[in-house]
């Protein structure tokens, strides 16, 4: 892999995505998430070819934002905080109980890391992936914190979304857009976020299964309420936790093997490739290919990393 | 009669089969649906030439009432097909001009669509056609235990397709969230005609989150015609409480020290002694001498839960020098007291002819200072002002009340207007914090958003929307061919 630039501000890092000649990817921890695709299917979508057509590696420019951490304002009393996207949720979560606020992020705890290692990571990690934690359904989940955005856009422009107010509605959301897009629309720098009384946080429900601390999630997948139990019954071996609140399963699914399906679910995978993001309807698919061509025309954003060429 | 703003092309090049008088559009657009599914004339022009922002008007050349999504998508193909723009509108009930016809052409009304699809109980959510008023959602889930959160004040009419238009939010928004909290899937037809369905019975799946973006489009990304809403319990217990104060810091404190004791409640609005003047009128309802202030606070939640939160109120009510304290004793009263906030705009009707209701947000601990400055430049531009807003979350609504017959009045409001708002960004606010941008407020775009930031807008619009056929002129300035129709809007040339 080629060096990582770790830039410590958001100038700098307009300026690299600016002079980047090729694609740029980025991750806070210079390692790819482990939700994410593999470097090789992200380099064979960049050539949209075959996977044995994939470009060099060392025409890829990567940027850390290890450098750009830390609250840059937070309001206590209007509970806001603006936050550089480098900065761990472990390290905002701390700063903001000093002042006995947190986000209403439920991580899995720390002896199971392993099987979630994700929500170890930095903001444009977390942000970017937008996976599911233990108080979505009683709290929320990004789109509902975020509140405002600074992005870098794939010409090397810096630009605003939202606003600092707990309520907006001037002009599109395009913060919502950069939520779960995994980088590929521009680059989150800055966040700013709705923070909440830590004594209004709600005790997840999560339930763990045993042996959850030596596996991995693979697997993550949303059910209906009236498909949950018989999910629950399906996945049993291999699960590791579930949220009965939100009808989230998580598992460690053997091998590439697939798990059982339901009506409507979702599922997020890991380890099996171009598999790890699959969509299926032709109408999204176009629809994102097409917010794509418009973001980054050149696919210069994590090329790939969305499963769209 | 002579089509004139069809013929001002509004992207340009030649016009091939346009129909060339409003006479033709219609018929042609009785052939492709029904006779009866087509207003036309000067009744209809007037009628749907304005929702509820009055200000600024524009005729549209006919109107359709299509019954079904094939429909919808039938007129948006012909418009296309036609170089005629078009215009998605509900109840018409929007502050912004969001619905206004702009550069004439086709509204289409989702008056006939006003079907539920499906209720799943047990998955609770149901779907609808967009023409559905968002308190009849809540109706045909009550005997469930069930219903559709958000509640802006205008529900008993307003339709879920304006919902989700301007992601509306109510007053229960504190707690529970706004419009785009609770859509989990729609059916749009998209600006060429095709029929998109995004989302459905489960929120939060991979991929670009282009619901996200459709709620609040303002109708500029093509019209909703069905949609997945999310419904909750109805909460097993709800105290509410009107709290009467001799000063406006006094209310203001107390919903600062609410929020910091880490109690959510429900609702917690606001109203000054504008508004209890009007109300007072127009209901007879009754507030203590020397009331400058009223604070509406509502818990909601578990029996227990309910009981002790509006203890923790009812203190710091005390605490901040509170008047009175009146909790509802049962739902009859509970009613009663929501009705000076439910009904206070309308209230104002009594008092002038027209109102002009704006919509800024500011962090919630600038309330105090941002009051004031209300006051003041209603004193300076001579205009009577009266305020209620949804203090929880820092969102008001200075109320001007005027005569929309003198046209220097009309300036001044808007005058008025501007200054507030402009105060809000500069207090680290936004220009709406539930009525949208629509027409209203397109020149303030600039105030909050640099040309960058702008662009990116225009980005996500174009994902959607590359053209000028759907709803034209509404939310980001600099649209071509829009700014010198504005005048003619205006009706006033000033």
């Amino acid at each position: 892999m080629v060096n990582t630039l770790t830039p410590n501000s958001i100038d700098e890092i307009a300026q690299i995505v600016k002079d980047a000649p090729g694609p740029v990817v980025f991750d806070a921890q210079s390692a790819p998430h482990p939700f994410g695709l593999p470097t090789v299917y992200r380099q064979s979508r960049l050539n949209r070819g075959a996977v044995t057509d994939a470009i060099g590696l060392e025409n890829f420019t990567a940027i850390s934002l290890q450098e750009y951490s830390g609250v840059i304002e937070h309001d206590v009393d209007d509970q806001v905080v603006v936050v550089r996207a480098g900065t761990t949720v472990t390290q905002l979560q701390s700063e903001l109980a000093k002042v006995n606020q947190c986000l209403p992020y439920a991580m899995f705890e720390p002896r199971l890391a392993q099987a979630t290692a994700h929500f170890y990571g930095s903001l444009i990690d977390e942000i970017g992936f937008n996976l599911p934690h233990g108080l979505s359904a009683q709290c929320g989940s990004w789109r509902d914190w975020v509140l405002g955005m600074r992005v870098v856009t794939a010409d090397g422009t810096i630009a605003k979304c939202g606003s600092k107010a707990v309520k907006n509605v001037a002009g599109y959301d395009v913060q919502k857009l950069m939520i779960g897009a995994r980088g590929t629309l521009g680059l989150i720098a800055e966040v700013t976020l709705k923070t909440f009384p830590l004594k209004a946080l709600p005790k997840p429900e999560m339930q763990f299964f045993p042996g959850a601390e030596v596996k991995a999630a693979n697997w993550i997948q949303r059910v209906l309420p009236t498909d949950f139990q018989k999910a629950v019954s399906a996945h049993q071996p291999h699960l590791i936790a579930v949220d009965p609140c939100s009808c989230v399963l998580w598992a460690a699914a053997p091998g590439n093997e697939s798990l059982q399906r339901f009506s409507e679910d979702w599922v997020v995978r890991a380890g099996v490739g171009e598999r790890n993001l699959e969509f299926t309807d032709l109408t999204v698919i176009k629809l994102m290919e097409r917010a794509k061509q418009l973001f980054d025309p050149e696919n210069k954003l994590n090329p790939g990393e969305m499963g769209i060429c | 009669m002579i089509l004139t703003h069809q013929q001002e092309n509004p992207i340009g090049g030649t016009i091939p089969n346009m129909p060339s008088t409003h006479a033709e559009l219609a018929k042609a657009l009785e052939r492709l649906l029904t006779p009866e599914a087509v207003l036309s004339g000067a009744a209809a022009e007037r009628a749907y030439d304005c929702d509820a922002y009055t200000v600024d008007r524009s005729n549209p050349t006919a109107v359709v009432l299509p019954e079904s999504t094939e429909e919808v998508a039938k007129v948006v193909r012909w418009c296309c097909d036609n170089n005629v723009p078009f215009t998605a509108r509900g109840a018409g009930t929007g502050l912004s001009g969001g619905v206004l016809a702009a550069l004439g052409g086709v509204v289409i009304s989702t008056k006939r669509m006003t079907r539920i699809l499906e209720i799943d109980v047990e998955n609770c959510c149901l779907l609808a056609q967009s023409g559905i008023a968002n308190k009849r959602i809540s109706e045909a889930v009550k005997q469930f235990g069930l219903h559709f959160a958000p509640d802006p004040s205008s529900q008993t009419v307003s339709t879920i397709g304006g919902n989700i238009g301007e992601n509306s939010g109510g007053p229960h928004t504190l707690k529970y969230g706004i419009t785009v909290q609770h859509i989990l899937g729609v059916t749009l037809v998209d600006p060429r005609g095709e029929i998109l369905k995004l989302g459905g019975k489960l929120a939060g799946g991979p991929g670009y989150d282009f619901l996200g973006l459709i709620v609040g489009g303002e109708g500029t990304l093509g019209v909703v015609t069905e949609a997945w809403v999310k419904l909750v319990p109805v909460p097993k217990a709800v105290a509410t409480a009107l709290i009467a104060y001799s000063t406006i810091g006094d209310a203001t404190k107390t919903v600062a020290d609410i929020i910091a004791a880490g109690t959510i409640p429900a609702a917690l609005e606001m109203m000054d002694r504008g508004i209890l003047q009007a109300v007072r009128l127009a209901f007879g309802l009754q507030y203590p001498e020397g009331a400058e202030a009223l604070l509406l606070i509502e818990c909601d939640g578990e029996p227990e839960t309910v009981a002790s939160e509006m203890e923790i109120v009812k203190q710091i009510c005390t605490r901040n020098n509170a008047l009175e304290i009146r909790v509802a004793a049962d739902e009859a009263e509970r009613a009663k007291l929501w009705v000076a906030r439910k009904k206070g705009i309308g209230a104002m009707g009594r008092i002038a002819p027209s109102i002009v209701t704006h919509d800024g947000v500011i962090p919630r601990s600038k309330l105090p200072e941002m009051l004031e400055f209300v006051y003041a430049v209603a004193k300076r531009q001579q205009i009577g002002v009266a305020n209620l807003f949804h203090a929880g979350d820092g969102n008001l609504h200075p109320c001007f009340y005027f005569d929309d017959r003198d046209p220097d009045q009309i300036r001044r409001v808007i005058e008025a207007g501007e200054e507030i708002l402009t105060r809000c960004i500069e207090l680290g606010g936004s220009v709406s914090g539930e009525h949208g941008i629509g027409v209203e407020k397109i020149d303030l775009m600039k105030l909050m958003f640099a040309p960058e930031d702008l662009e990116l807008q225009a980005t996500s619009k174009r994902i959607f929307n590359d053209a000028m056929l759907c709803n034209p002129c509404k939310v980001l300035p600099n649209q071509k061919s829009c700014v010198e129709h504005q005048k003619r809007w205006r009706g006033t040339g000033w």
